[in-house]
């Protein structure tokens, strides 16, 4: 029984409501703020995509196809210009792509809609976070055009500080990102606190809100630390405070506790959420219950909490103690059980269903398969024996590409095509979908896989230049780049054809039965017309059928079609 | 997934878990390589086995359990829950991990105790450079690690982080400024490996590679040996400027120095010495004070367009010892023979002052030198009571060529004429005085001496004096050169009181 | 957290103040406090790192930390911690005002609170001018001419006076390492000398020479002001952040925003005020009686 009011089709829907570009860019609505984050970080994407294929390009001949030796430079001269090329990738992935698209992008969207709320607790907060986003992105640019910076992501010390690249800036703009990403988890957290609708107690939550829950806590509680961390390297630079710098008196390898203690946490704000879409798509698309909820849920709390504790296990060569190094080994294996387990769940969710293999599910597929190899290439570099011969390897870019992009950017394609039509009224092309789906699957194993071998053969990373016996795997590696270049372009091409000429989308194309599914697509300005009700099991899909006449699903314990009735239907108990 | 080097494997000494060999590792030439091939072998088939089970059922469900309308629109009754299954598959990674976790502390527990009595390497490392230093003073560029040998790298670098990574030794540390870092290994295979930067350190991180030499205990010796003197080669002396060339590759000068114009992160070597340098503000000459300060002091004047990136090289050449000092000089020598601007000033002074070494040879001695008087012709008019022959008048041309020789031939670089000595022993009062050897024999230096040490100048050395005199054979031996020669010894003779007729040359 | 902090119900004040999607003002407030809660525990948390980072130089270099804490004078941080305290006690009665709807009550408090931060700001800036003055500051920028009793200080171990600094050294970016063959690493001690740090048994073989006076001090005392420094400043910008805050609550008062069923802004400058009291109440043992 469900006491949701369905409207009347309205009209107006949050995104023709107002179509000023003052209404867009002073909205508080968390959906529009949402499409902003998603366009901007899908914007950072392609600008940090390119660049990998830069990296991939230059890497097919040993001695650097683009920057090399010429008659006028001399290579390491062409290799600094490398090394601000992979460095400006990983800060763009990182910090404007990885950690904001699923949370703030399409969290943004759905979370309100999932609570059946009318918008997160804080809707001002909300867009000043999406403004310091925008701020800290500026600033990047900046630094960028004044003539970038080549740290690398980790701005290890004390290279960072002697340095004449423009790390000031850089930093600055990402200590600003940090801050956004701070006010959006204190949003989300209150949000899902205090605005849950009646009959929607903690264990009956949908499980993305789960993990954005466990995502906003590391939020709230890491990024402080990366703050004053990066705060400091920027006093070390400006005033020579010391901190950092050996030669005053400080330790370069506090920076990387520093650091990593926040950075590690960051790789659960980013699997997390990820975790979380696959948790929502493969039981819609299997209809079928969700296994083992309320291990999902809590291992997502188990994985945030641990996942503070683990960061020493990025410094197992840098000389901190044995015992140290053993206590961060033997965490980083205890957090890798409860992703195993998460694993097995949708497997058996899978087992028995009726599996629907959509665009999103094959996106989940996917997701399983090169998670499972990302989490198994991470257990051995936790192994401290083993992260001796791999550490700084391409085994290690390899591994966490899987993670981050076999992983989050899998998963968040995958919410992005499941999310589509609620976010935009449209429908793309299904075939187009599917195949682009497959094609990207290809492109990453063929991208990472060969990085795997040539890491644990010993081929170090950040490597401009490299011995010539590696050159077959970095082709190959190259050429799985070229082939996600084409399936990303074509992924553009039918999703923005989608929104012109798409279908008109139901309100519910896949069957889903949480909240968000009873909204319009796309949803009018305040989401629902009153505060609906959440009495039944949102992973039971046994009441929700499929109705041919508008080519998507409805609940049936309602008003098939509501929309021919003129007055909304009363609330049912 | 073949094995990536099938010789490594064919000629493989380690231990391995199946016929297919360690899959993907190098085959390590370290004592503990079979531990981390037994671990990796482990994990390898584990993770193979796991990544097939969960694609194939996911793959499997997804074709069995598909939705087909009409057939299969719904899914059938299954538990959303079953606790025994999900402890089962909880316990049993756990298990996996804890295995994993146990090996790879013990294993590490190994690689991380050196054992005692290690041969100790001290390693420094700066910007884009590795420099190894032996227990016997030699330092290399190579590094050369002794067969069966436990060795224990001390480590530390000079300015940024820098990773110390031989995958074929499965040895990998971070090189930290301000700390000594400690590894150790014991290599069981010899052979030519690679040494690679692992911690991204800047512009030439890529290329800050070593080649890691293991080889048998007395070949090993004998490296060392030949690498402990930079001022020969094979057995010949280098000149001074070669020694320089040798003292940039082993300084790491030439990965941001090029020495074709090409530009580099530092400025080119090309042309450089004795031109004109646009500085941060205002402009200098490049002339010798310069080139020194600029090696010794980097960031105290800077280039202009060049970024202050480059170490301080004031612990490597600055001090008292002279053998610093004096490879600083060698390697300003050797830019100066890039250079077509290159001048007196451009160039090291000679010891004492060229010019003055000039004039002091052309005046009487001083009255601070004693009883030595000069052995110049004219002093030898007015000086009746010296003992020992006078330079016949008929020699006198060949004295003269031999002081003109002096100057241009180089000698006035390490010889003196005033009783300083430098480099090498002074030219005055030598002839006919007593020279004590390395062997331990005295000997007078006579004609035949002076003759022999000019000419192979490594086969007998003076006692105190390092080996460094380039020999002088292709110049000034042979009939067409024997007067050139002759004049020279002539010279020696006319700066010492005691000459003779044994020790001059004789005359025709 | 929240707990049962009851907001009166009125009409008015719901039109005026409400948000639309909240349901009601309790549902607001709520929201509101937790998310003040949160934010305050990432300042604590932004604290706490540099507290961490405090713990480690003490526990590497508790010499510095001895030797550089008799500089600082605990009487003017006691006098500091009095006025920030009684200026809490002043916040704490004006929120009690705001839920009572004694406007009046509210305005002085905020003021009395507003020149407890501006007394405080004004002995730790007279501080931070005494430190300029004995050049006790940060990084490169540490000269102390003065031991912390005001005698003069001797050259030792680790300090050259500036003029008698001899130039190469001062231009080395970095100490100087001597390899020495047999005996390893030599760490030869310029006067930016690092100390020892590690964690493996590190090799720093280097003899430091004897103390040559009373007032001779360890090496890297720049450290201490370093964190002193920007411990100090960060909590005194938060002070002028409060200060800032108030200001505006004084408006709004002034303009009749707040009674019994609307007081959130004031209760939440309240909760941030409490922070800066509690951060306070860390700093001043750690740094003013480190030794």
């Amino acid at each position: 029984m469900s006491a949701v009011n369905i409207p009347p089709k309205p009209k107006l829907n949050y995104l023709n409501c107002d179509k000023t570009i003052r209404s867009w860019l002073l909205t508080l609505d968390h959906k529009r703020i949402g499409v902003m984050y998603l366009i901007s970080t899908l914007t950072a994407f392609f600008v940090g995509g390119m660049l990998a294929e830069v990296i991939r390009t230059q890497l097919l001949v040993p001695k650097g196809l683009i920057f090399h030796a010429t008659k006028h430079m001399s290579s390491f001269a062409a290799y600094k210009h490398y090394n601000q090329v992979f460095t400006l990738h990983g800060i763009i992935m990182v910090f404007m792509v990885l950690i904001p698209i699923i949370v703030a992008g399409l969290g943004n969207v759905v979370i309100p809609l999932m609570l059946g709320a009318k918008d997160v607790a804080f809707p001002r907060l909300n867009l000043i976070s999406f403004y310091l986003y925008a701020g800290g992105a500026v600033m990047a640019i900046v630094s960028t055009v004044c003539g970038a910076v080549d740290t690398g992501w980790t701005f290890y010390t004390p290279y960072s500080i002697t340095t004449e690249t423009y790390v000031c800036f850089m930093v600055g703009g990402i200590v600003m990102i940090g801050f956004s990403s701070i006010f959006t988890g204190i949003n989300f957290i209150v949000t899902i606190h205090k605005m849950r609708p009646p009959g929607m107690t903690w264990f009956r939550m949908p499980l993305f809100l789960w993990g954005i829950y466990a995502t906003s806590i590391i939020q709230v509680a890491a990024t402080p630390v990366i703050g004053v961390t990066l705060l400091l390297l920027i006093l070390e630079r400006v005033m020579h405070i010391g901190f950092f710098n050996a030669a005053l008196g400080g330790s370069p390898v506090l920076f990387q506790d520093f650091f990593w203690f926040y950075s590690h946490p960051a790789v659960y704000i980013m699997i997390l959420p990820a975790m979380a879409i696959i948790s929502e798509i493969v039981p819609t698309f299997s209809r079928k219950h969700i296994f083992g909820y309320e291990f999902i849920a809590l291992s997502s709390l188990a994985i945030a909490l641990i996942g503070f504790l683990v960061w020493g296990h990025h410094m197992f060569v840098n000389g901190q103690s044995a015992e140290l190094d053993t206590i961060f080994s033997f965490l980083t294996f205890l957090v890798a059980v409860p992703s195993a387990v998460k694993v097995f769940s949708w497997m058996a969710t899978m087992y028995k269903g009726a599996i629907k293999l959509d665009t999103p599910m094959l996106y989940a597929i996917s997701f399983i398969i090169l998670f499972t190899v990302g989490g198994l290439t991470g257990v051995i570099l936790g192994c401290i024996a083993e992260d001796v011969v791999l550490h700084d390897t391409y085994f290690v870019v390899g591994h966490f590409h899987y993670v981050m992009f076999g992983g989050t950017i899998i998963a968040f394609l995958g919410g992005l095509h499941y999310w589509w039509p609620k976010i935009t009224g449209k429908m793309y092309n299904e075939t187009m979908g599917r195949i682009t789906c497959v094609l990207l699957f290809i492109g990453v194993n063929v991208t990472f896989f060969p990085q795997l071998i040539v890491g644990a053969e010993g081929m170090p990373r950040r490597y401009a230049s490299y011995l010539p016996q590696y050159q077959g795997y970095m082709i190959a590696s190259t050429v799985g780049a070229y082939i996600q270049l084409v399936a990303f372009l074509m992924m553009a091409g039918y999703l923005i054809h989608s929104i012109f000429r798409g279908r008109k989308a139901p309100d519910n194309p896949w069957g889903g039965a949480t909240l968000e599914w009873t909204a319009a697509s796309p949803p009018t300005h305040y989401n629902f017309d009153d505060t609906p009700l959440a009495i039944e099991d949102c992973y039971d899909y046994s009441y929700i059928k499929y109705d041919p006449a508008i080519d998507g699903y409805v609940r049936t314990d309602m008003p098939a079609k509501p929309a021919e009735e003129p007055e909304t239907a009363p609330a049912h108990g | 997934m073949i094995s990536p080097d099938p010789m490594a494997a064919i000629f493989s000494h380690g231990w391995n878990f199946s016929t297919l060999g360690s899959l993907w590792l190098p085959n390590s030439a370290s004592s503990f390589g079979p531990e981390i091939q037994w671990l990796w072998d482990f994990w390898y088939w584990m993770s193979v086995f796991f990544t097939v089970l969960i694609t194939g059922i996911t793959v499997w469900f997804c074709i069995k359990y598909r939705f087909r309308k009409g057939i299969r629109e719904n899914a059938d009754p299954a538990p959303d829950h079953n606790t025994p299954l999900e402890i089962t598959w909880s316990i049993i990674p756990l298990i996996l991990m804890l295995v994993l976790f146990i090996f790879g502390f013990k294993y590490y527990m190994d690689m991380d105790q050196p054992p005692s009595g290690c041969y100790k390497i001290s390693v420094l490392a700066w910007k884009w450079h590795w420099q190894f230093t032996y227990p016997d003073d030699a330092v290399t560029n190579t590094l050369y690690i002794p067969l069966n040998t436990p060795v224990e790298f001390v480590m530390t670098s000079k300015d940024v982080l820098h990773g110390f990574w031989i995958p074929d030794l499965s040895i990998q540390r971070d090189v930290i400024p301000g700390r000594t870092m400690t590894i150790w290994v014991k290599a069981i295979r010899a052979g030519h490996y690679k040494l690679q930067c692992a911690e991204y350190c800047g512009d030439g991180h890529s290329e800050m590679l070593a080649n890691v030499i293991v080889m048998p205990i007395p070949a090993f010796k004998k490296k060392l040996a030949q690498a402990a003197d930079i001022w020969m080669h094979n057995g010949k002396v280098l000149p001074l400027h070669v020694v320089g060339k040798r003292v940039a590759q082993l300084e790491g000068c030439l990965g941001c120095h090029s020495v074709n114009g090409a530009r580099g992160t530092g400025p080119t070597w090309k042309n450089l010495a004795g031109s004109s340098v646009q500085l941060v503000s205002g402009s200098a000459t490049a002339d010798y004070a310069y080139l020194k300060q600029a090696i010794l002091y980097p960031g105290q004047k800077m280039v202009a367009g060049f970024n202050n990136v480059m170490p301080d090289y004031y612990s490597d050449f600055a001090g008292a010892a002279h053998k610093r000092a004096r490879k600083l000089d060698a390697l300003i020598w050797y830019i100066n023979t890039l250079s077509t601007h290159a001048s007196k000033t451009s160039q090291p002074p000679v010891p004492d002052l060229p010019g003055k070494a000039g004039k002091a040879a052309t005046q009487p001695a001083s009255a601070a030198a004693g009883k030595a008087k000069s052995g110049k012709p004219a002093a030898t008019e007015k000086a009746p009571p010296q003992k020992g022959a006078a330079i016949p008048a008929a020699a006198m041309p060949l004295v003269a060529l031999g002081k003109k020789l002096y100057a241009s031939m180089g000698c006035i670089a390490c010889h003196t004429v005033n009783g300083t000595p430098v480099v090498g022993p002074t030219w005055k009062n030598l002839a006919g005085y007593p020279v004590k050897l390395t062997t331990g024999k005295t000997v007078i230096a006579d004609y035949q001496f002076l003759r022999f040490m000019i000419l192979q100048p490594g086969k007998k050395i003076v006692a105190g004096y390092p080996n460094i005199m380039p020999s002088f054979t292709t110049t000034l031996a042979g009939k067409k050169n024997a007067k050139k020669l002759d004049g020279l010894i002539w010279y020696i003779n006319s700066l010492s009181d005691k000459t003779s007729k044994t020790t001059q040359p004789p005359l025709k | 957290m929240s707990e049962a902090m009851q907001v009166e119900v009125n009409p008015q004040v719901v039109k005026k103040h409400l948000a639309h999607h909240f349901d009601t003002m309790q549902q607001q407030f709520d929201a509101g406090k937790l998310g003040m809660w949160l934010f305050l525990a990432t300042e604590v948390l932004l604290f706490s790192g540099l507290f961490c980072a405090y713990g480690v130089y003490r526990a590497l270099h508790p010499q510095i930390f001895q030797f550089a804490g008799l500089y600082l004078d605990p009487i003017s941080g006691l006098i500091n911690t009095i006025v920030l305290l009684t200026s809490g006690f002043t916040m704490a009665l004006g929120v009690r005002f705001a839920h009572t709807g004694n406007r009046k009550g509210l305005s002085v408090c905020l003021i009395l609170t507003m020149l407890g931060g501006f007394g405080f700001l004004g002995i730790h800036g007279y501080e931070y001018f005494g430190k300029y003055r004995q050049r006790l500051l940060w990084g490169t920028n540490y000269h102390p001419t003065v031991a912390p009793d005001g005698q003069k200080l001797l050259p030792a171990v680790g300090l050259i006076p500036p003029l008698a600094r001899p130039k190469p050294i001062e231009a080395a970016p970095w100490h100087h390492l001597t390899l020495m063959g047999k005996r390893g690493f030599n760490v030869v001690h310029s006067n930016l000398a690092p100390a020892p740090i590690g964690v493996q048994g590190v090799v720093s073989k280097a003899k430091l020479p004897a103390p040559t006076g009373p007032y001779s001090q360890p090496n890297n005392v720049q450290i201490f002001f370093g964190a002193y420094f920007l411990m100090t400043g960060l909590h005194s910008l938060h002070v002028i952040i409060g200060i800032g805050l108030m200001l505006w609550l004084l408006i709004r008062n002034i303009r009749g925003d707040f009674g019994p069923s609307y007081f959130a802004p004031v209760e939440f400058v309240g909760l941030y005020w409490g922070i800066v009291d509690m951060v306070w109440m860390f700093l001043f043992p750690l740094l003013y009686l480190a030794h």
